[in-house]
């Protein structure tokens, strides 16, 4: 897998662009004061699980941070960081670009 | 039965493994104690292969081999707190992230790498960060149930857990989540006050004693707003850990009217009230926090962990408020214990091994956990570093000269047993002093241990004798709880003594303000450990000196010198003797007295 490839899946997966809601909501907060608790509430078991299924992280995640470990040094590795932060960035500051990126990143 | 279970923390700071076996504690140990790197982070090869030989087990026969935390759920978070952010947070996402491009998210085939195979399923397991302190704080505790609270700077998304434990269940039931984080705050204010983080808290918590918490109010009003629950909300206008490099914001001193403190200047009386405010803001939270974990569960009990649960102060209070019968602290509470409680949560939890509590015990066997070295290694360490030593075949008489040379004000390096696993020395490892001698605190600070020199030493003191000198109910094993000296002096006020001696923190710290001088922190307090004969050396130590003197109290002191991590093996012992002012080491029933050995050596 090429860098390319390994950054077209990565996009194309949507992690950088699973800017939750639930984040928002735990940022800063207009009527913070109005509420009564910060706490998120769970009630879940404890317990471990396998690396493979780790949590909620999607499989192709995986496959990208597989296919990074093999193909990429340091320096790519770094420069890969910088393309990501900055495509989700945009992606964040402009929903209505996902096309435009996304046409973008295929003909990368 | 099911096989032993390892389990590991890394990556991060205080890198760790643990093994367990049939709700048992096995081994555990901290990488930084073999690297002699403080608060390696590295993958813990040396602890993995000690906690391996001590449990005489194979990678393949592991029942399963644990990670402390979820990598990919945190990476998940680093990237999308970065990119919500924007602007100038990608220099804090490329710091943040790169780590885990290059290794946390890799951990499994570095495991792989180490051990060749991951236990009998050839897999590795993860938990949660939180899920791992709040097992480390519960499993190994005296309760069959216990409201559980973990607070540190953050793992996944969680800052704050609150839990309850019951038998071998666990279940988390309240979670505050990044940016928000006590811990971070805590660590903000750290590094304003000029020490460094991951490390410099506990320096900020015996700072505080100093100052006046006169910016208590700023912080209320601007910093945080905190809930009759305890949960709490920053402002992130004043913080810098969610969108840049730094860990405070311009904002911050704008808001404080000073810069951060340059580390090492001499304190101004504005640093000594910034440790002061932001120590009564984190004790009103815990105990708000820990309020509301009784509301929510109605145990009698309290267990913590968590780098702030390492806040003793804090955790002192706590106790003394009578809020839960017992608290438990666990000793390991920063991220090394996180290994302890990945491996116990497997073990109890997924296993469903019974725990064996009921006899009023914890499971930390005294936090006695790490390598040991026979006489015969001992000798052979003391004989390649051309020492004159003495064996002792007595250990009572032995123990009775040592406690005749403490008592004439001797500085004793105690070597004994199996290292404490966790951040403090509890008798295995221990540089030991006479508690009562009031220029005590000056020569071990300047002279053995080279730091700074306002920090205060800590008393380890016979169980039976505690009351005698500290307003303290019951048993602190681990160093974990401070509480008042009894008949000291009150007369001596703090701050006009600041204002008197220019902020000159060492003369007003060797002022003599009890019986015990040694351990007497400014504000009348210790940080106290109780020893009985779970501990058995130290127990026999103290007995011997207070055949001696009738004080049946020392002072004890890791057995490191500043910036170092404390020594493991009888050769870090010995180099730390011979480049402080330790007069005299004990080491396994041989003792070495600095005065007697060779010049050239030294």
């Amino acid at each position: 897998m090429t860098e390319k490839e390994l950054l077209k899946n990565f996009y194309r997966d949507g992690l950088v662009a699973q800017v939750s809601e639930s984040y928002r909501n735990t940022m800063r907060d207009a009527n913070a004061s109005s509420t009564e608790s910060y706490f998120v509430e769970r009630s879940q078991q404890a317990d471990i699980f396998s690396f493979t299924t780790a949590g909620e992280a999607p499989a192709p995640f995986a496959e990208f941070v597989n296919g990074l470990d093999a193909h990429l040094d340091t320096a790519s590795k770094r420069a890969l960081a910088d393309r990501i932060f900055r495509l989700a960035m945009e992606l964040k500051s402009d929903p209505s670009q996902e096309l435009s990126i996304s046409q973008y990143m295929y003909t990368l | 039965m099911t096989a032993p279970i390892l389990a590991v923390s890394c990556y991060y700071h205080d890198s760790a493994a643990a093994i367990v076996s049939n709700g048992a504690i096995i081994a555990a140990a901290q990488e930084e104690r073999f690297t002699r790197k403080k608060h390696d982070a590295s993958l813990p090869v040396h602890s993995i292969d000690y906690c391996l030989k001590e449990a005489g087990v194979e990678p393949g026969d592991l029942e399963a081999v644990v990670y402390y935390e979820n990598p990919m759920a945190t990476l998940e978070r680093i990237l999308k707190a970065q990119v919500h952010e924007g602007g100038d947070a990608f220099a804090g996402f490329h710091d943040a992230a790169l780590p885990f491009f290059s290794k946390r998210i890799h951990i499994e085939a570095h495991l792989r790498d180490v051990l060749g195979r991951l236990g009998k399923n050839d897999t590795l397991f993860l938990t949660e960060h939180h899920m791992a302190h709040a097992a480390s704080a519960f499993f190994p505790s005296p309760f069959r149930d216990a409201a559980i609270l973990t607070i540190d700077g953050v793992g996944e998304w969680a800052t704050t857990t609150l839990a309850y434990g019951k038998d071998t269940e666990l279940t988390m039931l309240r979670e505050i989540h990044f940016p928000h984080s006590i811990g971070l705050l805590y660590s903000a204010f750290t590094y304003y006050c000029g020490f460094r983080v991951n490390s410099g808290e506990y320096k900020l918590m015996g700072l505080a004693p100093y100052g006046k918490p006169r910016f208590y109010e700023t912080i209320r009003d601007n910093l945080i707003d905190i809930k009759p629950d305890g949960s709490f909300r920053l402002n992130l206008d004043y913080v810098g850990w969610h969108n840049s490099t730094r860990i405070i914001s311009p904002k911050f001193d704008q808001l404080f009217g000073a810069p951060p403190r340059e580390p090492e200047s001499p304190f101004q009386s504005h640093y000594l009230d910034m440790a002061a405010s932001i120590q009564q803001v984190t004790e009103e939270v815990v105990s708000l926090l820990a309020a509301h974990a009784k509301r929510l569960t109605g145990s009698k009990n309290l267990a913590l962990a968590g780098g702030v649960a390492l806040n003793c102060v804090s955790n002192g209070k706590l106790l003394k408020a009578g809020l839960f019968d017992n608290v438990w602290v666990q000793p390991a509470a920063g991220d090394a214990g996180g290994a302890l409680g990945a491996a116990l949560l497997a073990d109890h939890v997924h296993c469903k091994t019974p725990r064996q509590v009921g006899n009023g015990r914890d499971a930390m066997k005294n936090c006695y956990l790490g390598p040991s070295f026979s006489r015969q290694k001992v000798e052979a360490s003391l004989q390649s570093h051309r020492l004159d030593y003495e064996v002792y075949a007595d250990r009572d008489e032995l123990f009775s000269l040592v406690a005749r040379e403490l008592a004439d004000g001797k500085v004793i390096g105690f070597f004994y047993g199996k290292m404490e696993f966790g951040p403090r020395a509890l008798g295995a490892r221990s540089i030991v002093a006479d508690a009562r001698n009031d220029r005590m605190q000056s020569i071990l600070n300047l002279k053995v241990k080279k730091r700074e020199s306002f920090r205060p030493f800590a008393p380890v003191v016979l169980l039976e004798d505690a009351p005698g000198y500290f307003d303290l109910a019951g048993a602190s094993p681990y160093m974990l709880f401070v509480a008042d000296v009894l008949n000291a002096r009150k007369d001596l006020d703090v701050a006009e003594l600041i204002q008197q001696n220019d902020s000159n923190l060492y003369a007003i710290a060797n002022l003599s303000r009890s019986g015990i001088p040694a351990v007497t922190h400014v504000n009348n307090t210790a940080r106290i450990q109780t020893a009985d004969e779970q501990s058995p050396f130290f127990h026999k130590l103290l007995r011997a000196f207070k055949e001696a003197t009738r004080h049946g109290i020392l002072v004890n002191t890791s057995f490191n010198v500043r910036g170092e991590p404390i020594v493991c093996t009888p050769s870090d012992a010995i180099l730390c003797f011979l480049n402080t002012g330790i007069d005299i080491l004990v080491i396994e029933d041989c003792i070495a007295y600095k005065d007697m050995q060779i010049t050239s050596i030294m």
